[in-house]
């Protein structure tokens, strides 16, 4: 065996070394779901979790101590994706090309990859699907119904344990051909059609969930004869204008606030904090009464 | 109280694990924080109006490639314990966890990037470790970078629940002009939530699919799982007969993972409404 540092930094050749098993594979798998960012960092996000995950593939590969030692080091590097979509297909695909002896592949896969990829899974996990099953199990929830929460415990703990074990699987048999399934327009068509789920439950959400009226009213005009008329209320007027029109202006003014000034959205929260505290406490604008769904 | 304020702050820790880790239930979400938090006191129905209110509060308020948002989790934890504390009627103390819910979790967002900085002196250690081939050392150092995330949760929690006899004498001198306020402001904080979602939509370019869900609520009375179920068939519909753009991405997060979710989500909305 030659002692160069190239020589060195490869693994144990595919030829001499016995496929890797099921339990192997496993074991990596489990690492990754129950700690996968438990040591989540500013400096290098969740390299420690990634590398701690695959350090049973990188033994089984590497039977020389200091490929071994590289290939951690390696494994150490800056990584950040999502971890429900995302960081299982970045970890299966990247055990693939360890296995196939590419260590350069595997590390050029996890930085092309976990950028793109991190967009996607957060955006279908919390954009899409979370706020659906939030919003309706919270809803439940303030009726008094426990089968809020209940729901939305299954609808996490069985989907999201299937979405992570069936990606980790998926990726790792497809290895290098990878990136060319990615790139196809079905997984687009998805996405497009998970955007458009997500807007138009928006749509209706925000109405029904922002909650607020105004107590204004004013007296009517005095009509000939003298008799004072019942008060107006300003709200019965707004609804005629346009059923929830206020919950959809402040939704629009927040969003407005958001997208144009990019403001944080601590300062978005504190804004609205300070507009409730002051137009309930003043008695102008309140919470309705009466639920209508 | 003593036995109360340790299970609670075990319960805190175990929502930031859930988080972190496995995500079996997504306990640090406000709604299931709360609820277990209402268990743990022996009231379930208290905890979970708070948990919910805070939930709907926290609406596609995440995480996104680091960045610290308010802790609605130990929000919802503290204020149902506090809420307990107090006296008064249901609708009262749900006020009052409200009340004390939303401020602990914008005064704890500042303690979160303790959490996140911390194990960046683990990292260094596992550099070394990992030198040396030591892979228990690595499994350690791992295990032990969440203890700082963990902390910063734990203690507020304790104090705030082994304390919480203080609400019960403040409680007294609560002016009904506050009361008034919080609830409305539970009530409307929502928007920030449902804001956020859309900064990380395309709005522009299917600005037409909001009017669908608006419509089905607001004119036709359909229920928030109805609503749902529509948008699933016209999504499939919708995929099913348009061919699919080229210049279409996916909004989120891009490449820079610590960016704020809405800088980098609402360049990537622009430049796909192109």
């Amino acid at each position: 065996m030659s002692d160069t540092i190239e020589r060195v930094a490869e693994p144990t050749p595919a030829e001499e070394r016995p496929a890797l098993p099921r339990s192997v594979l496993n074991r990596s798998f489990w690492r990754f779901f129950w700690s996968f960012q438990i040591s989540w960092n500013y400096e290098r996000m969740q390299a420690l979790g990634f590398c701690w995950a695959i350090i049973p593939v990188l033994r089984h590969l590497h039977r020389d101590d200091k490929s071994f030692a590289e290939a951690m080091q390696r494994h150490l590097a800056f990584f950040n994706t999502s971890p429900i979509i995302g960081g299982p297909f970045i970890l299966g695909s990247t055990i693939a090309m360890e296995e196939g002896g590419s260590a350069v592949s595997a590390d050029g896969m996890k930085v092309a990859m976990m950028g793109p990829l991190a967009g996607i899974g957060d955006a279908l996990t919390f954009v899409v699907y979370n706020s659906i099953i939030f919003t309706l199990g919270a809803n439940w929830a303030l009726n008094g119904q426990i089968i809020g929460p209940i729901f939305v415990a299954i609808m996490v703990l069985v989907p999201y344990y299937l979405v992570r074990r069936w990606q980790f699987n998926f990726a790792y048999k497809q290895g290098k051909n990878l990136i060319t399934h990615l790139a196809s327009g079905a997984l687009q068509r998805f996405n497009e059609g998970l955007i458009i789920l997500g807007l138009i439950v928006l749509g209706g959400f925000i109405p029904s969930i922002v909650k607020i009226v105004t107590t204004l009213h004013y007296s009517g005009k005095a009509v000939a004869g003298g008799k004072q008329p019942p008060p107006v209320t300003v709200q019965s007027q707004i609804d005629q204008v346009l059923p929830f029109l206020l919950p959809v202006l402040l939704t629009a003014f927040i969003y407005f606030l958001l997208k144009r000034f990019r403001l944080n959205p601590i300062w978005a929260i504190v804004i609205l904090f300070a507009i409730g505290l002051t137009l309930g406490g003043l008695g102008w604008f309140a919470k309705p009464v009466a639920i209508t769904h | 109280m003593l036995l109360t304020a340790i299970v609670l702050t075990l319960w805190a820790c175990f929502c930031i694990y859930d988080n972190l880790g496995p995500t079996l239930i997504y306990a640090s979400r406000p709604l299931i924080a709360g609820t277990v938090a209402g268990l743990i006191i022996g009231d379930v129905t208290l905890g979970m109006a708070v948990g919910a209110t805070l939930e709907l509060a926290a609406l596609g308020i995440y995480t996104y490639g680091g960045a610290s948002i308010p802790d609605y989790t130990t929000g919802a934890i503290v204020g149902t314990a506090l809420a307990h504390a107090s006296s008064g009627d249901f609708a009262h103390q749900l006020t009052i966890g409200i009340g004390i819910g939303i401020p602990a979790a914008l005064l704890l967002t500042a303690l979160d990037p303790i959490g996140r900085f911390l194990p960046t002196f683990w990292i260094h250690r596992a550099d070394i470790a990992a030198v040396s081939g030591k892979t228990r050392e690595l499994t350690v150092l791992h295990w032990t970078a969440f203890i700082p995330w963990a902390a910063v949760r734990a203690v507020p929690t304790f104090l705030a629940v082994y304390y919480s006899g203080v609400v019960a004498t403040v409680e007294k001198h609560i002016p009904t002009w506050f009361t008034n306020g919080m609830t409305l402001v539970g009530a409307i904080l929502p928007a920030v939530g449902f804001a956020m979602l859309l900064t990380l939509l395309p709005v522009a370019r299917y600005w037409y699919m909001l009017l669908i869900g608006y419509v089905l609520f607001a004119y036709m009375n359909v229920s928030l799982l109805g609503i749902a179920l529509f948008g699933v068939a016209i999504a499939i519909i919708f995929v099913t007969l348009r061919p699919p753009t080229p210049s279409a991405t996916v909004p989120g997060r891009a490449a820079p993972p610590n960016e704020p979710a809405n800088q980098t989500a609402s360049q990537e909305g622009d430049a796909s409404n192109v």
